[in-house]
């Protein structure tokens, strides 16, 4: 079964909901299709406030506005619907768990996010060693208290987001480690369980270890679509390569938020309006000046990021390698 | 084949196949110059998470044995499904080949 929409939009956390209301308020018919049992992404299991501390910036109720917001302009949320191939038309590839479907689009918007980056220390695969997020997730989205004593690895804000998470949660973190991506310098321990992390030789008794050394983004949809990768650190690693109005080669795919790059949950929502107005435009739907003017707004709004883009080079592409190298 | 005693705690990189930064280590040295390079060798990004979790990882230990800069390791081949999928999915009459 082939469905047609004008738009989709491929996650929906706070790059996808802001860019399926401005494609939407443009007047293009759009379906956001999220995997999880509700939209939202990262906002279901963030306690930290969004920029300012104050009532609006709870996640919670961005969260609730946004969705009202998507609601209102026309926007039909599709949950538990798994995007699991995008194909040249553009072409996706749905499960939802009760039929599988194609979807065939105009534009599509990848807002698939990021996941966390591992640290390879010996002992990680000791149960009660893990990511930041999935920590996040069973406090803030599932109320367990993972445990009593914590041990905190890394060193960037994923860190110090998981460390107040934790402590919200009644932990002790006892120790904070600012350990890179390889993991060096610790190691846990235990039989069956954690017991200790070992720190330079220094023992700390935990029950719990977070690895929150960074995240990557999730750009499988654009690679296996075949548009080209940059590599660099800022964006946590590999990123699809964008031009100013976040298309990737080949006109109908445009990239957002933590997908074409990690970043803060502010960036991802000003660069999923302006994704939702390139998809529009490439309809025809927004004209090209007011596309201009929402790509003004977000360069004044993420300098650093538009700035970053800009100086990517293109370092891989992948064709379609596994029919030209079958013979290796 | 890897020697375990030495001075160095084996590291479990790949979790899903069990795969230690040892044998990755083992596949650099014998010629692998890139992630699906060490995917072929060992397995390594083979397994449930299809390299979701432990591509960088490699890539890592890829770029610190050859010398070469992360931005000339290449990632892992992103291929359908991108999600874990019952098989019976992809066998629907409708579903792309």
């Amino acid at each position: 079964m082939i469905e047609r929409a004008e738009v989709a939009v491929v996650g929906g956390g706070p790059a996808g909901l802001a860019a399926a209301i401005a494609a939407a308020r443009h007047g293009a018919r759009t379906v956001v299709l999220d995997e999880g049992s509700a939209p939202g992404g990262r906002l279901r299991y963030r306690a930290a406030a969004v920029g300012r501390a104050d009532a609006a910036s709870a996640p919670a109720t961005l969260l609730a506005r946004l969705v009202a917001d998507a609601v209102a302009a026309g926007v039909e949320l599709r949950t538990a619907s798994v995007v699991w191939g995008l194909f040249d038309g553009p072409l996706l590839a749905v499960d939802d768990a009760r039929a599988p479907y194609q979807l065939g689009v105009d534009a599509v918007v990848l807002a698939t996010g990021s996941t966390d980056l591992p640290a390879p220390f010996p002992g990680a695969t000791l149960p009660g060693v893990w990511t930041g997020r999935a920590l996040q997730i069973l406090i803030n989205l599932h109320r367990v208290r993972p445990g009593r004593r914590v041990a905190v690895l890394g060193a960037g804000p994923e860190a110090a987001e998981v460390a107040a998470d934790v402590r919200l949660a009644g932990c002790e973190v006892v120790v904070t480690v600012p350990v890179g991506p390889a993991g060096e310098g610790v190691e846990a321990e235990g039989v069956g369980g954690l017991d200790a992390l070992l720190v330079d030789g220094r023992r700390h008794a935990v029950d719990l270890v977070a690895v929150a050394v960074g995240r990557q983004p999730d750009a499988a949809l654009a690679q296996m679509a075949g548009h080209a990768l940059a590599y660099d650190p800022a964006l946590g690693g590999w990123a699809p390569l964008l031009d100013g109005n976040l298309r990737a080669d080949g006109g109908g795919v445009m990239v957002a938020g933590d997908a074409a790059g990690v970043t803060t949950v502010e960036a991802a929502l000003e660069e999923g309006r302006l994704a939702g107005v390139s998809a529009a435009a490439f309809l025809g739907l927004a004209t090209e000046q007011e596309l201009a003017d929402k790509r003004a707004v977000y360069e004044a709004a993420c300098p650093g990021r538009a700035d970053l883009r800009r100086r990517l080079a293109p370092a891989f592409t992948q064709t379609h390698e596994w029919e030209a190298t079958e013979d290796r | 084949m890897s020697d375990r005693s030495d001075a160095r705690p084996p590291r479990q990189v790949c979790r899903c196949e069990e795969i230690g930064d040892d044998e990755i280590r083992g596949a650099v040295a014998a010629g692998a110059r890139g992630v699906n390079d060490v995917k072929r060798a060992t397995r390594a990004g083979m397994g449930a998470c299809q390299g979701i979790y432990c591509v960088p990882a490699i890539a890592a230990l890829v770029a610190a044995e050859t010398g070469l800069p992360m931005e000339r390791i290449a990632p892992m081949t992103a291929r359908p499904p991108a999600r874990l999928l019952p098989l019976e999915r992809l066998a629907e009459p409708d579903a792309p080949s």
